[in-house]
């Protein structure tokens, strides 16, 4: 590999949405998703866990789908829709799964939680009422060496409700 | 930041033109689609490749036909629109076991059922019920079309027939009729997210209390995936009993599947569990054949 001179000239602009700004970044086509968000927007909730798409730490939501970033490449950006953990607080408000991660005590270290809270985001979004099953299924991709995964799963089920309340109130 | 993981990122707007990139860049590039085995084989060095030709956008993402017709399935449909498809669920669940169990959801989001043949791993759940199913592979080159049978097309571990300059389009499941019974036995340590120690996919055809037609595809016990012939052959045309479903176990396990040493199994361990998973595979298929849960 070569130590990064001479490849100024395969970076490209890249048109796409991130956390519902529109904005051109100037990246590598062939780098991967993650590394274009930590080192070239400084968006640095997104986290490599494994880098091989195991653990989940990287889940971004891109396109309303929850994919590990770390294996996606930098062209999938173009004309993107992506949402990163930085982008999920609406007027200085926490998201209600943020806020159900809390109050259930959901996060120890907290290296998993921005990939938990993507992928929790995209499940809801997709199916708001799931059940205990589906919540588990849901979360196969996501490790987290802390918790054991019963706060994490309470958090949902809390997110669940707060949602519901949310979306009643508006 | 990390080094960038190839030096050319191409995206062709149609096969043809992604077979002349393929041609005029040889083997120096690498066809990318989902992305979710090749980025950790470009990331650890395994390929090389100076160019990727992104093919996720080209229209080859579709699920077409019936059971009874047979389908069309475009290489580049997504596990999760498998795993999702209403039409599938319907029609042939099998396809959709194996869609639900591949990797986690977010893998699911991405990988393509094309990625999940052309990486030839042994163990690929995609592979392991559509060589039950006798599907084939449509393969357009220079030269034209060819189709060709899934269970030919891999050669070995990463190894398929593909050449350089070639990209498989379609996957073709051919029609069943009624009555038919399918399963898909996939046995890992974890429930979820772990690759197969043994697969075994079943479709069998009955003729009363015979089988009139039976195939039993075996993963991960082999180079690639395979046919249990001899305990095919054992069942062909044979009153249906609990003692047939013993020896084709017993056949299977012993002359049909090799094993391996490796890290998610021994060699020994692979051999029981393939008796006991070919067995509860055939049981499986042929209670959903008799009108049991499908």
């Amino acid at each position: 590999m070569d130590n990064g001179k001479g490849r100024e000239k395969m970076k490209k602009d890249i048109h796409c949405i991130v956390n519902g700004r529109k904005i051109t970044v100037t990246a590598d086509p062939c780098s991967t998703v993650l590394d274009v968000l930590r080192d070239v927007l400084h968006l640095t909730g997104t986290k490599e866990g494994c880098g091989t798409g195991d653990c989940g730490a990287c889940t971004i939501i891109w396109n309303g789908k929850a994919v590990n970033s770390c294996l996606l490449l930098a062209n999938r950006m173009e004309g993107a829709d992506i949402w990163t953990i930085e982008g999920l607080m609406k007027d200085e408000k926490l998201h209600p799964i943020q806020e159900a991660f809390i109050e259930e005590g959901a996060t120890q270290c907290g290296f998993c939680t921005p990939g938990f809270i993507m992928r929790i985001k995209a499940l809801l979004d997709e199916n708001p009422r799931p059940s205990d099953d589906e919540i588990v299924q849901g979360l196969v991709g996501n490790i987290c060496r802390c918790t054991g995964y019963k706060s994490i799963l309470a958090a949902v089920k809390c997110a669940v409700k707060k949602i519901k309340v949310m979306k009643a109130l508006s | 930041m990390n080094a960038p993981l190839a030096k050319e990122m191409h995206e062709p707007k149609s096969v043809d033109e992604a077979i002349a990139l393929l041609q005029e860049k040889g083997k120096e590039a690498a066809l990318i689609a989902g992305g979710t085995d090749l980025v950790i084989k470009l990331k650890e060095g395994v390929i090389e490749p100076i160019a990727l030709v992104d093919i996720l956008k080209l229209p080859l993402n579709y699920i077409k036909g019936s059971r009874v017709r047979g389908f069309q399935i475009g290489a580049t449909t997504s596990a999760k629109e498998i795993g999702n498809s209403s039409l599938l669920k319907k029609e042939l669940p099998l396809l959709v076991d194996a869609a639900i169990h591949l990797g986690g959801p977010q893998t699911q989001e991405v990988a393509t059922i094309g990625g999940n043949i052309c990486n030839a791993s042994p163990c690929a759940n995609f592979t392991n019920v559509l060589v039950a199913l006798e599907a084939s592979v449509k393969i357009q080159s220079p030269e034209g079309e060819r189709v060709t049978l899934l269970k030919d097309f891999s050669r070995g571990p990463g190894v398929t027939e593909l050449d350089a300059s070639e990209i498989m389009t379609e996957i073709q499941i051919p029609g069943i009729e009624d009555p038919y019974g399918t399963s898909y036995v996939k046995h890992t340590l974890r429930k979820e997210m772990d690759i197969a120690i043994v697969g075994v996919a079943v479709l069998v055809l009955p003729d009363g209390n015979r089988v009139r037609k039976i195939r039993i595809a075996l993963g991960s016990v082999g180079a690639t995936v395979l046919l249990a012939e001899n305990a095919q052959r054992v069942m062909q045309g044979q009153v249906f009993t609990p003692h047939l479903v013993e020896t084709a176990g017993r056949l299977a396990a012993e002359k049909d599947a090799s094993y391996i040493d490796d890290v998610r199994s021994s060699a020994t361990y692979r051999k029981i569990i393939t008796d006991k998973a070919v067995k509860r595979a055939v049981e499986k298929a042929w209670t959903m054949a008799k009108g049991g849960k499908k």
